[in-house]
């Protein structure tokens, strides 16, 4: 079946003209799950419909969502919803296209999850970068509010809800549930210890979820058609679709919602037409740059958390992106490096120095000028950022440090003395309008 | 040095919160959008006065965040993703040539003070790579034709149709800007109809915490 012919939940309308709008949202069955839940399900309700489901986090931690809310104190208030809108692992896109194209989906998730977890005033945590998500966004939000959807007595229900757009402003840690609270307390973006969860200690101290934009984004389908339909895709242990943003070598890079256990092959041959110029694929992550690379032997993998981490890596965000087999791992790996050390808060020592030494030695392995040994240097220091850091942002950045030497050690030998080449020109095919 | 616009937009933000210390990043993009694009030592401290917050604090934020600048800028910031998976297709290039026809190296502002030019990391966008963010849009599928475009269009003021943002905000963010400017007009949408309840309860009962 071609791609666009394959159910889906969260990009079943997303391609309709004008879905942005309220009015055709609604006409394409949209509220119709809010209107449900609030009428005829209890906030305890929804949480056990979605705990059925066994909806897991898209955030890329798959934790089960239902679980999540469930560890809310039920007696403390004020409680809080929180969506991270902050996507900004690279390779991963997902969200984006959502906010831009598609915000009542969210926003009716969002309303469901807060009615779920007793939170009558929740904050969207808006990626500084994403203005013009933003801006769709408010006006989405804007026109819920004229319908009723979002107020005092929403409907009629004697339910409270008040939703408010919060901005980020460039920093890729904010991403990190406890760093986005920091954030949005006002303070720099840095991670907090845990214990306490923000279940217990989240925002201004009170009970809070932290959820991402797809995983809400999946509520509506849930509540409106049921747990069941949700499970109908997907596997057992993770149940429904996963959108799977393809990104690098291939033809039509671009977002692919496909139900979860998919195989790696069938997304980047049926639907991402393929490798670029035909060729061969030295490596690929499958979850964003945090995740293990993987050679082209774990292709058929399916794309399901269990069977990626069996095959040696994470799902993660399901960011697959693909490198042909001309490309130089090393440079991959001191372009990577190089992210990783820009975007370290600098909060602990092991990431913060960790990696600008990872630098360091991956700038004289790129200009050639590299020492015998560097490789087990490299390896001997991400092992010691990976796991003493504060957040698992250290152990992202000793990833691709550690999966690539694992696989391509001679590369690293080579560049002793051989320097970077300089850069192949990629003749430029466009995107798939994604 | 703030206008009065720009305070009363801060004090509508400052509404959406339980405290006002998490009206700062906000503020301070009302701050920079009223100071021309980047945050003059004055308008921190007004802002640290507006907050009732420590001036050293507002530093400390203003600083964390790479959005916010704290030398003057050039009015057109052009940020070219250069992450990895952009990298893969091509976006280093495109800094190249952007090298080129503005004359300037990274992080750079032409003579003119039109253009600043920088690289950026993951902008979320790998799929329509290379890409840039320009002022408050993202340009994506770049050329080395539209890059040309890119530049003089822009110089000469006027909006590139690459940009997928119809509205020209001049690069600041939108959460600077009022309903009424934004153009967010609902005032044609009705109310919908109440949902009529089924016999339980809307409020969740309380039941033991896991
Ligand atoms: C360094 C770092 C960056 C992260 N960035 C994001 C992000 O941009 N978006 C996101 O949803 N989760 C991100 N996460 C995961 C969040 O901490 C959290 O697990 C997630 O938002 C929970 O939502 P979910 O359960 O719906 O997946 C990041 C985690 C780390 C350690
Ligand atoms: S790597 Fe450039 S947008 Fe993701």
């Amino acid at each position: 079946m071609a791609y666009e012919d394959e159910p889906k939940i969260i990009h079943q309308h997303i391609n309709v003209p004008d879905i942005k709008k309220i009015d055709v949202y609604e006409a394409h069955d949209g509220y119709q799950a809010w209107r449900k839940a609030l009428s005829e399900m209890s906030g305890d309700d929804v949480l056990n419909e979605v705990k059925a489901s066994g909806l897991a986090g898209r955030g890329g931690a798959w934790f089960p969502t239902g679980m999540k809310w469930s560890f809310m104190p039920k007696p403390v208030f004020p409680k809080y919803l929180v969506c991270n809108c902050d996507e900004s692992e690279p390779g991963t896109f997902s969200n984006r296209e959502i906010v831009i194209k598609h915000p009542h989906i969210l926003l009716e998730g969002f309303m469901l999850g807060c009615y779920a977890i007793g939170c009558n005033h929740g904050y969207i945590y808006v990626r500084g970068e994403f203005m013009q998500g933003y801006a769709t966004l408010r006006r989405a939000l804007a026109e819920a509010r004229a319908r009723g959807y979002v107020g005092k007595n929403v409907l009629g229900s004697g339910f409270d809800l008040e939703i408010t757009l919060h901005v980020g402003a460039g920093a890729y840690i904010c991403g990190e549930e406890t760093a986005l609270l920091s954030s949005l307390e006002g303070d720099r973006g840095q991670p907090r210890l845990k214990p306490p969860f923000p279940a217990v200690e989240g925002l201004y101290a009170k009970p809070t979820s932290v959820n991402n934009v797809e995983t809400l984004s999946n509520v509506p389908f849930i509540i409106g058609q049921g747990a069941a339909a949700f499970r109908q895709w997907g596997t057992e242990k993770a149940p429904g679709m996963k959108i799977v943003s393809v990104s690098g070598h291939v033809n039509k890079p671009g977002n692919y919602e496909v139900p979860v256990g998919t195989s790696i092959r069938k997304i980047l041959e049926e639907y991402a037409g393929g490798v670029l110029g035909g060729k061969g694929i030295k490596v690929f992550f499958p979850g964003g740059s945090s995740t293990p690379m993987l050679t082209p032997d774990k292709l058929d993998t399916p794309l399901d958390p269990q069977s990626i981490t069996a095959a040696g890596s994470i799902l993660g965000t399901a960011g697959l992106c693909i490198f042909d087999e001309d490309v130089d791992v090393v440079k991959v790996t001191h372009r990577l490096l190089r992210f990783y050390k820009h975007e370290s808060c600098g909060k602990c020592t092991p990431c913060r120095e960790g990696n600008d030494w990872l630098v360091a030695i991956l700038n004289r392995l790129a200009q050639g000028r590299g020492k015998d040994g560097d490789a087990d240097l490299l390896v001997d220091m991400a092992t010691n950022i990976a796991g003493r850091s504060f957040c698992l942002l250290g152990d992202a950045a000793a990833t691709p440090v550690l999966s690539s030497i694992k696989n391509f050690r001679e590369d690293y030998e080579k560049h002793i003395t051989n320097p970077i080449e300089e850069k192949v020109f990629i003749p430029l095919t466009s995107g798939n309008g994604h | 040095m703030l206008s009065d616009a720009a305070v009363q937009r801060i004090q509508e933000i400052v509404k959406e919160y339980p405290n006002t210390k998490s009206a700062l990043v906000p503020a301070l993009y009302v701050a920079q959008r009223d100071a021309g694009g980047w945050l003059p030592r004055e308008a921190m401290v007004e802002v640290a006065e507006e907050l009732d917050l420590p001036e050293s604090h507002v530093y400390s934020v203003a600083t964390f965040y790479s959005m916010f600048y704290l030398k003057p800028i050039g009015e057109n910031v052009i940020q070219v993703c250069t992450t990895s998976p952009c990298g893969l297709r091509g976006a280093n290039e495109i800094v190249d040539c952007f090298k080129k026809r503005l004359g300037v190296g990274l992080n750079e502002t032409t003579a003119d003070g039109k253009f600043t030019l920088m690289e950026v990391e993951c902008l979320a966008a790998c799929n329509v790579a290379p890409m840039a963010q320009i002022n408050e849009d993202y340009y994506v599928n770049i050329t080395e034709e539209r890059v040309d475009e890119i530049v003089t269009m822009l110089g000469r003021g006027e909006k590139p149709p690459y940009a997928e943002f119809a509205q020209n905000l001049k690069g600041a963010h939108p959460i600077a800007f009022t309903d009424a400017e934004l153009g967010i007009d609902v005032s044609g949408i009705k109310p919908a109809d109440p949902v009529v309840k089924k016999e339980k309860p809307a409020e969740a009962a309380p039941t033991e915490a896991k």
